[in-house]
């Protein structure tokens, strides 16, 4: 049964892709530990990760500000990455992406008004931001369903909804000028001062809404056809299609709420392993976690190596580090098109 | 089965099917011939579910579609789209796809899934393409391979909408043949057909539809005698006899 399914979903979706993914995110993973103010060996890392040598100054950097720098970004980019993925393979828009449907309008919005009307409650950020995440996402679906969830409504509600709750944002920073410190930092994005509390709750969301779109792997290819060929085949594309948005708005939000504004990891990552491992969406979801884990993770490593001891925010990194590549990326694309 | 009572459909507060009733039997190659807008694509689409009728009924094989699951209709009726995506999925993968309909949560494909498509893309005449990307394809290719896909699902009646665009005059001819290989199998297809030619040299029954209602319904022989294509079409449609069989031209 697992030889068959690897042979049918196999066209450029070989292993060999998946194991330099899998390398990339181990290597990212074990750098970002190991590079920061005071450089580790990777084999006292190991042996710190292994359960010994806990009680070293090394144990203490590791466990309590590295590793879970470094598992938010595993996890961010994963999420991250493949909530784009099903977006744009449900809105069938390449151009979608986690903040089309409002995840960061949303979540900006209820981080500048936590910020503004709790200024010292700077725990409760995160959750506001998962919260607004979710309420500009069900707006979106909700006006969505209402019209017949027609893909360019799905958009369109998306701009609609954004640009109120941006709004919104730009009302309050007006308003209460002082919000703007805390806000500044969740747009651009970045991990500085995770904790694995702070990670936890998100972990599992993320956890339970990837296993949840793999299972559905299928219907997304199915969903892929059109709305008509998936109908008549049986698949019911109106629910299906709100269930998976509701599923990348649980990804997206949990990710956004511990990282900030990471929206172009799911631009991205989506289209470079669509060149990878080809539209199938198991292997395409599954290198897509891999590929954000590891995208997210480098640049987290070299927004903090690059201007030592000074450190960028992440999402500068990614920006200008993954926007020229995408462009590259489209050149060659037009270039190797055989049939419009 | 298939049969339609007095059945209506359109979108918003269009109508476009009016009282159309019609019996698709097992075993025929009926095609619906009809002016742009006059609801060949609609009928289809109502029939698969698509679009919701307004009125009448469907029945398969006496069981009304009102009952019947999206799955449980997609494994009575297969439907070829006018228009459809290409996302770049190799084609046997697509082709495989036919068989979601028989599948439940979490839908997980089995040898035997397999095996049916590969027959059904031999069917097809589409083996050799069936490890290639969709991508890749012309659009005479994909087309077969969408066509595969409706064999794969294995229902006893498959629709198709407009099967022969993109396709050179060789392919069109051999999807007729294709076609009148699977009827006599005891399928019955049902397709939109712009090509009055083929229609009338191929079909066992014509419909001929105009504004949303059947104008005509019987043997291409019929058909011709009642002169309805000449008066739907605005054209003079002729006939003459060849070696194999009647040939039909219009000007």
């Amino acid at each position: 049964m697992k030889s068959w399914r690897i042979s049918c979903t196999r066209q450029k979706t070989e292993s060999k892709p998946f194991l330099i993914l899998i390398l990339l995110v181990l290597a990212a993973a074990l750098l970002s530990i190991c590079f920061g103010a005071v450089w580790i060996e990777p084999g006292t890392v190991l042996r710190i990760l292994s359960g010994r040598d806990r009680f070293t100054v090394e144990a203490n950097i590791i466990l309590l500000t590295r590793l879970p720098r470094t598992c938010g970004c595993l996890l961010a980019g994963m999420a991250l990455a493949v909530a784009g993925a099903v977006i744009q393979c449900v809105l069938s828009n390449p151009l979608a992406a986690p903040n089309i449907i409002g995840v960061n309008a949303g979540a900006g919005m209820a981080v500048i008004l936590c910020t503004a009307l709790a200024p010292t409650a700077l725990t409760a950020l995160p959750f506001a931001a998962f919260a607004g995440a979710l309420l500009a996402v069900f707006t979106v679906l909700a006006i969505a369903e209402k019209t017949g969830a027609s893909k360019m409504t799905l958009v369109l509600s998306g701009v609609a909804v954004s640009s109120i709750f941006s709004a919104v944002t730009d009302a309050v920073i007006t308003f209460v000028p002082e919000a703007l410190n805390g806000y500044s930092d969740f747009r651009i994005g970045g991990f500085a001062n995770l904790t694995f509390t702070k990670l936890s709750p998100a972990f599992w969301v993320i956890l339970s809404a990837f296993l949840l779109v793999l299972s559905l792997s299928n219907e997304l290819d199915v969903l892929m056809l059109g709305r008509d060929t998936a109908q008549s085949l049986g698949l019911r594309a109106k629910p299906l299609r709100l269930i998976l948005l509701a599923l990348s708005a649980a990804l997206a939000g949990a990710a956004v709420s511990f990282s900030g504004m990471l929206g172009f990891v799911g631009l991205i990552v989506p289209h470079i392993m669509r060149k990878a491992v080809g539209e199938n969406s198991f292997p395409l979801l599954c290198s897509c976690a891999l590929g954000g884990a590891a995208l997210v993770t480098f640049c987290d490593l070299l927004a903090r190596v690059l201007f030592s001891p000074y450190e960028l925010p992440v999402g500068i990194v990614l920006s200008l580090l993954g926007g020229p590549f995408f462009i590259v990326l489209l050149l060659r694309q037009r270039k190797g098109r055989i049939h419009d | 089965m298939i049969e339609l009572k007095q059945l209506c459909a359109g979108y918003g507060d269009h109508i476009v099917l009016r009282d159309i009733s019609l019996r698709f039997a097992p075993g025929r190659l009926i095609v619906l011939l009809g002016p742009n807008g006059s609801g060949k694509s609609t009928l289809l689409k109502t029939i698969t579910g698509l679009n919701e009728k307004r009125g009448g009924e469907i029945l398969f094989d006496g069981v009304s579609a009102d009952t019947l699951s999206p799955r449980q209709r997609a494994q009575r009726v297969a439907y070829m789209a006018q228009r459809r995506n290409t996302p770049n999925i190799v084609a046997r993968r697509i082709v495989l796809h036919g068989r979601f309909p028989y599948l439940s949560y979490p839908r997980r494909y089995l040898p035997e899934d397999l095996r049916m498509a590969d027959q059904a893309l031999a069917l097809a005449g589409a083996s050799d393409v069936a490890a290639a990307s969709m991508e890749e394809l012309s659009e005479g290719q994909r087309q077969k391979v969408y066509l595969a896909m409706a064999l794969a699902q294995n229902t006893p009646t498959i629709l198709m909408d407009e099967p022969t665009n993109f396709l050179d005059v060789r392919h069109q001819l051999n999807l007729m043949k294709l076609a009148c290989g699977l009827k006599d199998q005891g399928k019955c297809l049902v397709m939109v057909l712009h090509d009055i030619r083929l229609a009338m040299k191929y079909a066992d029954e014509i419909i001929v539809l105009e504004n949303g209602s059947v104008r005509g319904d019987s043997s291409p022989g019929e058909i011709y005698q009642s002169g309805v294509i000449d008066r739907v079409f605005g054209i003079k449609l002729s006939r003459f006899e060849t070696g194999s069989g009647p040939q039909y031209y219009y000007e």
